[in-house]
């Protein structure tokens, strides 16, 4: 179906100025660092337990003792985000880059060899594209539960499809190189020309696309969770928080909704422009075969 | 020769939602057991009873050789009989023919939000390029295919909610009863919606649009003496849709999802809700009969799409 799409590009003057130094990249590499050793260490230097409740401190708003607040139970909502990050980022990352390999290796397959493999590639491609992703995660989950492998298998089968299609097209066009027809005639194996030649030229696809995938991973992981299909209450995760309570209570703790989704937000922010400026970096037309 | 590409890819798409189907089916069945869930529920440390599970087997034909089970399926579905849903026992049919009007006016204006937002946004950067149109779109693709739809339907909840005191009536209301009621409940799920799509289109229109600028024939219209707003409108819009539309087919899979996400967040009993409903509950001939409904409306939309791109552009109707 893609072929029917007649992809403009964008022939955007670059700046000499943007390009010296990548102010906007170093920032937001920093915040990402920031957010994921967050996410990671904070949980365990933090004392406060995620699931106390505490009925004195209901629905208390943003203070020094509780920087977001505290929800209908009284539990530090400071202290649930930072639980939540980390279980976020332990499904969407493992999630993503699984995705992202598979789809990256499947691509390479299917774009080396052609023929009925390829074919059987693209039918399968197809057929998940046609089910929107946190669909195809939810069938996932409901078949299998909501369990931490489970959500990881889930979200790299939905992120796959988008891999293989952006892979495959690297592929095409690497392969038809010199460089490639030169090791064929050298009796190099197939697989050694995949892997050493084709892949270590489609590397900037790959990163473009790997940084995409986790902002894509951290989308589906949080919607899953905020559908009530992810991660199962008591335990928090930026997506559960959002549902339940929290939408009942919204008009009077505003703060319950504000700062879980503002943490998604930014994480989606951030790895979604990293992937763009990768892409600008390697090859400004991937941009728009990636960010549908 | 167009119809006979357009009959081969409706017959290839809908083979693929077949196919689709065909695996959730049999995934649901191999990976799990439908009736032992049924009868001891989710949890883990129930004892069941094996005697009722294979009564309950036998009621829900489970039984039966798994090919035999697809072909009842699809006889079920040509006469118009889904079956009923494991949990609550009601034909599925009944529950589609309220709940698929809701989704259909859901997903198609929210599509429609999209390109109001886009569209202007869109074709205003392209013509006036430079640093601040371009700073500008890139500011709101950004923000807006980062913002996770439910959240911000909660924000815009809030918003309304504080600053004018004004919720959506609870109750959804048919249009048919009450438009006006009607109007009020679907409205924010709607703009949400429609904010968060706008997002690629934006960005698709711009480079749509600066890319057909380019072309020579824009140049033709403009050494003929066209006003320039004509150039726009007649040469460089018409080229520019085209590919913008068949974008929007593709990324259909992106509003259903959307779909699925407000709907959820808004309380709205359409189809999306009842497939979360389902999964969260292992509702399983409700699960499969959501992803067939969802798969077919993703290829009629793109053979739509296909058929209406090359009405505006006989060019396409060339490739074979």
């Amino acid at each position: 179906m893609a072929e029917a799409v007649a992809t403009p590009i964008a022939r955007e003057r670059v700046s000499a100025v943007r390009r010296r130094i990548p102010w906007v990249g170093i920032t937001i590499v920093a915040l990402l660092t920031l957010i994921v050793l967050t996410g990671l260490v904070g949980p365990s230097v933090n004392s406060r337990s995620p699931t106390a409740t505490n009925a004195m401190a209901r629905l208390k708003p943003p203070s020094m003792q509780y920087p977001f607040g505290t929800d209908e139970l009284g539990r530090d909502i400071f202290t649930r985000a930072l639980y939540g990050l980390r279980t976020t980022l332990l499904i969407a990352v493992p999630g993503g880059l699984l995705g992202t390999v598979v789809g990256t290796l499947l691509g390479l397959i299917g774009g080396y060899r052609r023929g009925i493999v390829d074919f059987l590639l693209q039918r399968g491609v197809e057929l998940v594209t046609a089910i929107p992703s946190l669909v195809v995660a939810s069938v996932v989950v409901a078949v299998l539960g909501p369990g931490r492998i489970q959500l990881i298998g889930a979200v790299a089968l939905s992120l796959t499809p988008v891999g293989v299609r952006v892979m495959r097209a690297a592929t095409l066009r690497v392969s038809e190189s010199l460089f490639c027809e030169a090791a064929r005639a050298l009796g190099a194996s197939h697989w050694r020309i995949m892997l050493r030649h084709v892949l270590p030229n489609c590397l900037g696809p790959v990163a473009v696309l790997a940084s995409l995938n986790l902002g894509a991973a951290i989308f589906v992981e949080t919607g899953l969770s905020f559908l009530g299909l992810g991660v199962q209450p008591p335990n928090p995760s930026l997506g559960n928080m959002l549902t339940g309570a929290a939408s009942l209570y919204f008009s009077r703790a505003p703060w319950m909704v504000i700062f879980p989704g503002l943490i998604v937000t930014v994480l989606i922010l951030c790895f979604n422009i990293l992937g763009d400026m990768l892409a600008d970096y390697f090859d400004p037309r991937l941009r728009s075969q990636t960010n549908a | 020769m167009f119809l006979q590409y357009l009959a081969r890819r409706a017959i290839g798409g809908f083979l693929v939602v077949l196919l689709a189907t065909f695996v959730v089916f049999v995934f649901i069945r191999v990976a799990g057991d439908p009736a032992a869930l049924i009868v001891g529920g989710t949890g883990e440390n129930i004892t069941i009873n094996p005697e009722r599970v294979a009564q309950v087997r036998q009621q829900l034909g489970l039984d039966k050789p798994l090919i035999l089970q697809f072909v009842d399926f699809l006889a079920g579905l040509i006469t118009g009989g889904l079956g009923n849903s494991f949990v609550t026992g009601r034909p599925i049919a009944d529950e589609l023919r309220v709940r698929l009007p809701l989704t259909i006016e859901i997903a198609l204006l929210s599509e429609f939000t999209a390109w109001i937002f886009a569209l202007p946004l869109g074709l205003f950067s392209a013509l006036r390029r430079g640093r601040f149109t371009e700073a500008l779109t890139r500011i709101f693709f950004f923000v807006a295919s980062a913002v996770p739809a439910y959240w911000l339907g909660l924000l815009v909840l809030i918003f309304v909610l504080l600053t004018f005191g004004w919720r959506p009536p609870l109750g959804l209301v048919p249009p048919t009863q009450n438009l006006w009621v009607h109007l009020q409940q679907i409205a924010l799920p709607i703009l949400v919606l429609g904010f968060v799509l706008a997002a690629g289109l934006v960005r698709f229109i711009r480079n749509a649009v600066l890319e057909v600028l380019q072309e020579p024939f824009v140049q033709v219209a403009r050494a003929k003496g066209l006003a320039e707003s004509t150039v726009v409108m007649r040469h460089v819009l018409r080229n520019a849709f085209a590919p913008t539309l068949a974008f929007s087919g593709l990324r259909v899979g992106y509003l259903l999802g959307g779909v699925v996400i407000v709907e959820t967040t808004f309380n709205l009993p359409g189809l999306g809700l009842f497939f979360v409903e389902a999964v969260a509950r292992r509702d399983f001939p409700v699960i499969q009969i959501a992803v067939l409904i969802l798969g077919t409306a993703f290829v009629i939309i793109n053979l739509l799409t296909d058929i209406a791109c090359s009405l505006i552009d006989p060019r396409l109707r060339e490739r074979g």
